[in-house]
């Protein structure tokens, strides 16, 4: 079962399924780091979100929620950044802009794969690059008991960090690099957290069941 | 789902990207247009595959001077863009039309 979401794609509004959503949401990532390092950059990639939101709009059942399977034929359509014909390293008489003023960093966000509460601690040792957030929770849990200092400071981290849904939010929350194979890394860890919630949702509603059948 | 990278396809490739500019270029100059249409004759003549390969291409021209273009309203959606050739586009587009044609020659005579 899933959501629709509703959004404005190159200025023109749709309804589309959550799935497509975040698979057009990787997509348009990977053409933004591909032409990150353009002058043209922003120009290009308005141009491409607008020329997406045309293949939406020319077919029949425009007035339809974009579906996953509209999304892939959008992506055929326009190609990925190695089909486009010219590599980043080709496009010598573009101007280069220094690595620090590129679009994309590290940015803080909450990770709900790997939370206990509401995966503060996960997010800001995954921006730190800590490996195992149980520092982090020490230091948090030390700050809330020794001055109530850290209570606040966690409600206040819960709500302004956003929380990183997508695999490419996945990546920046790490500092990683967003490409096309590390997208397609990440959607598939995504499906197996997914079955692993769903196995485990399953046992603890077996083992539910069983109880009462026991009690009888 | 990875290609099979075939080493002539980069010739091929190779060979398209050198005149593609000059080509869009050409169809500018022709008439104003929008750039769904341009897309249609160069996939139309085979030049293009995929339509991204058509952006950074019109922004580099425009960036350079050659092509510029107007915001058109549009009944249907968002303004689109509606792109025109420069002075300097069409001489520039001259002197590349006699480059190619001074390129067919050679290439004619060394296959001979």
């Amino acid at each position: 079962m899933n959501g629709i979401k509703n959004i404005n794609i190159g200025g023109y509004p749709f309804a589309i399924d959550m799935e497509a959503y975040f698979a057009l949401e990787d997509y348009l990532d990977t053409i933004k780091v591909h032409f990150a390092r353009s002058a043209g950059y922003q120009d290009i990639v308005d141009d491409i979100e607008s020329r997406i939101a045309e293949i939406f709009k020319d077919k029949p059942n425009a007035m339809e929620v974009v579906s996953l399977a509209q999304v892939h034929e959008a992506i055929a359509i326009m190609g990925t950044p190695e089909e486009f014909g010219a590599t980043a390293n080709d496009e010598e008489d573009y101007d280069h802009i220094p690595k620090s003023e590129w679009v994309f960093g590290k940015k803080l966000m909450r990770d709900p794969e790997e939370k206990v509460l509401g995966g503060v601690c996960s997010g800001v040792s995954a921006y730190f690059g800590i490996e195992d957030p149980i520092w982090v929770r020490l230091g948090m849990a030390g700050l809330i008991l020794g001055m109530g200092v850290g209570f606040g400071l966690y409600i206040v981290l819960w709500a302004v960090m956003p929380e990183a849904q997508t695999a490419s939010d996945r990546l920046a929350m790490r500092g990683e690099d967003i490409n096309v194979e590390n997208i397609s890394r990440e959607m598939e860890n995504g499906f197996e957290i997914f079955t692993e919630s769903a196995t485990k949702f399953g046992e603890k509603m077996t083992a539910f069941g069983d109880k009462f059948t026991n009690k009888k | 789902m990875k290609k099979m990278k075939n080493p002539m396809t980069a010739v091929k490739a190779q060979m398209r990207k050198g005149v593609l500019e000059m080509c869009i270029l050409s169809i500018i100059e022709k008439e104003e247009i929008y750039t769904s249409d341009i897309l249609k004759k160069l996939k139309a003549s085979e030049l293009i595959v995929v339509e991204g390969t058509l952006y950074p291409l019109l922004t580099r021209l425009k960036n350079a001077g050659l092509l510029d273009y107007n915001w058109k309203e549009s009944t249907s959606g968002p303004p689109r863009k509606y792109y025109t050739i420069t002075a300097e586009g069409s001489s520039f587009l001259k002197d590349l039309k006699s480059s190619w044609k001074q390129l067919q020659k050679s290439v004619t005579q060394s296959m001979k």
